[in-house]
């Protein structure tokens, strides 16, 4: 990768960049690579040995094209397309709804580490095993960060600083800006990539209950051959003490007790509100490290991919006026809280719904109404008055119908 | 990591179990909790005792110093 060991511009004794990215997952790969696009000198630095390693993801996503908006799609980053999805009530009703090419599986080492590539093909200097931890900061506004590499400590300057740090972000917080998140804002999650005798599908399966995960899911997503990843996420505020890897014993023990576990895997989803401020003088947040994911399903690949994206151009033309200060800044998040931060806070309140006010009971329920409602649906009845008609809840139809009618931004599960 | 100043660290924690998923890092309010690469790092002299990183580790990694936390869990 381009300059990864001694860069040239510490050889030089001269650390100077137009844009500093400081993680490198998608949000912060696709910023980067938006940047240097731009003509601008970009420095991508990444605190991991290895970028994309460990996982720490169930690896769903949006669709080939989707992806393909913001950088061309290499193959080898795609596992199986995904063909619908099925879902368990706590009883064990199941809901079944084929959705042909409504997402992918991804391999996610070889995609985080694609994009990483493809920034640095455009000039981008990424660094590995460069962790910040600090900001410089003058007259208020960020100017550069300090890192630790080797053991050693060393400060970059630039005019703009994108955070994209992920869930443990600490660049936002360093900047002021409020990024922190309270326990009951986060799913934990833990997960096993298996070998089943379970042959895989091309189908999401996902599981409700609170037995199976309080306040949260389990998933099983097929990645090809009799590979799956099983994982759940549980709300911290609901599991009442019980970790999250209690839950996930009892779930492989009914998904395939004889499974052979490859690896664990674990890590923090996000379920949070959207942040008031993601931007300041010189710096922006993009991704998990912005509060970003989808709060109903803890998904945040795409999200990240489009806020990287957004904050990457703003602070391309930003820079390219001389001027990094919030107000410049702000159009990427007014432009993101127009969208998807719109949409996220209504996922969030179907998701309030879902896994904090409604019981098993209630759950069952809506179990009986989605067949009804989607079969209705395909003989051409209104959303609304269907919705209605059927046993939901009050309030779920209403959290529930502009998702379901397609108003909301375009994805539904991640 | 664990030389404690006056009074002992308010938790331990159980390497063999933890998978450096950096849940307790995101909601540690003092950054007393840290991921250096993929070491889990403590700085107890930050820690102020919330409790806040043992709700949310997957794997019961995080042990408090004196009592139980965790349901279940031996
Ligand atoms: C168990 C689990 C399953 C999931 N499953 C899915 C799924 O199926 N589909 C989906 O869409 N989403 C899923 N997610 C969420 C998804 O993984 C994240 O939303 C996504 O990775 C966010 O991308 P990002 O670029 O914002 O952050 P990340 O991908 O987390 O990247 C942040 C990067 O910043 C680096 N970094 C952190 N601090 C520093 C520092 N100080 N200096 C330098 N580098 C630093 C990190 O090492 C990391 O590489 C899952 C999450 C979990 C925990
Ligand atoms: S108890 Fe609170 S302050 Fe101490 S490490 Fe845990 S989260 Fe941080
Ligand atoms: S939350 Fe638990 S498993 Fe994750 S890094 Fe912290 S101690 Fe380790």
């Amino acid at each position: 990768m381009h300059a990864t060991e001694e860069g040239n511009s510490m050889a030089n004794g001269e650390h100077v960049y137009d844009a500093i990215v400081v993680g490198a997952g998608p949000a912060g790969s696709i910023a980067a690579l938006r940047l240097a696009e731009a003509g601008h000198r970009v420095l991508l630095a990444e605190k991991r040995p290895r970028i994309g390693h460990p996982v720490r993801c169930a690896e769903a996503t949006g669709t080939r094209g989707e992806i393909a908006r913001f950088v061309p799609v290499n193959d080898s980053w795609i596992a199986l397309s995904i063909e619908g999805a099925r879902f368990v009530s706590p009883r064990g009703t199941v809901f079944e709804k084929a959705a042909p090419g409504i997402g992918v599986m991804l391999d996610r080492e070889r995609f985080d580490r694609g994009l990483a590539e493809e920034a640095a093909r455009a000039e981008t200097e990424v660094r590995t095993a460069c962790q910040a931890v600090g900001l410089l900061k003058r007259n208020g506004s960020v100017r550069g960060v300090r890192f630790r590499e080797n053991g050693r400590d060393w400060e970059a300057e630039a005019r703009v600083v994108i955070g994209a740090d992920g869930i443990e972000s600490l660049v936002g917080r360093w900047a002021g800006l409020e990024s922190g998140w309270r326990s009951d804002e986060l799913f934990s999650c833990i997960e096993a990539r298996l070998r089943s005798r379970r042959a895989c599908d091309r189908t999401l399966e996902f599981h409700f209950g609170s037995s199976v995960a309080p306040g949260g899911y389990a998933w099983a997503f097929p990645r090809g051959g009799n590979e799956w990843n099983v994982g759940l996420g549980v709300d911290p505020s609901r599991a009442e003490r019980v970790p999250a890897s209690v839950f996930l014993n009892r779930f492989l023990a009914r998904f395939d007790p004889e499974a052979e576990i490859v690896e664990t895997i674990a890590g923090a989803a996000c379920r949070s509100r959207s942040l008031e401020r993601i931007v300041g003088d010189g710096i922006a947040l993009a991704g998990d490290a912005a509060h970003q994911g989808n709060p109903l399903t803890g998904g945040g690949i795409m999200n990240a991919l489009e806020a990287g994206d957004l904050a990457g151009r703003v602070a391309a033309e930003a820079l390219a006026r001389g001027e990094v200060t919030r107000e410049a800044l702000s159009r990427y998040e007014d432009e993101w809280k127009r969208t998807v931060g719109t949409s996220n806070d209504r996922f969030l309140a179907l998701a309030d719904l879902l896994f904090r006010k409604y019981g098993d009971k209630d759950l069952e329920k809506i179990w009986e109404g989605m067949e009804k409602f989607f079969r209705a649906r395909a003989g051409g009845g209104k959303v609304a008055s269907l919705a209605a008609a059927l046993s939901f809840p009050g309030d779920f139809v209403r959290a529930a119908i502009p998702i379901l009618a397609g108003f909301s931004h375009r994805r539904i599960l991640f | 990591m664990t030389q404690s100043i006056g009074a002992r660290p308010f938790l331990r924690i159980d390497r063999e179990k933890c998978l450096s998923c950096a849940a307790c890092a995101a909601v540690c309010p003092p950054e007393a909790l840290l991921l250096a690469g993929l070491d889990l790092v403590f700085e107890e002299e930050a820690c102020t005792g919330c409790a806040e990183c043992f709700r949310v580790c997957p794997t019961a990694a995080l042990l408090p110093a004196s009592g139980r936390f965790y349901r279940e869990v031996a």
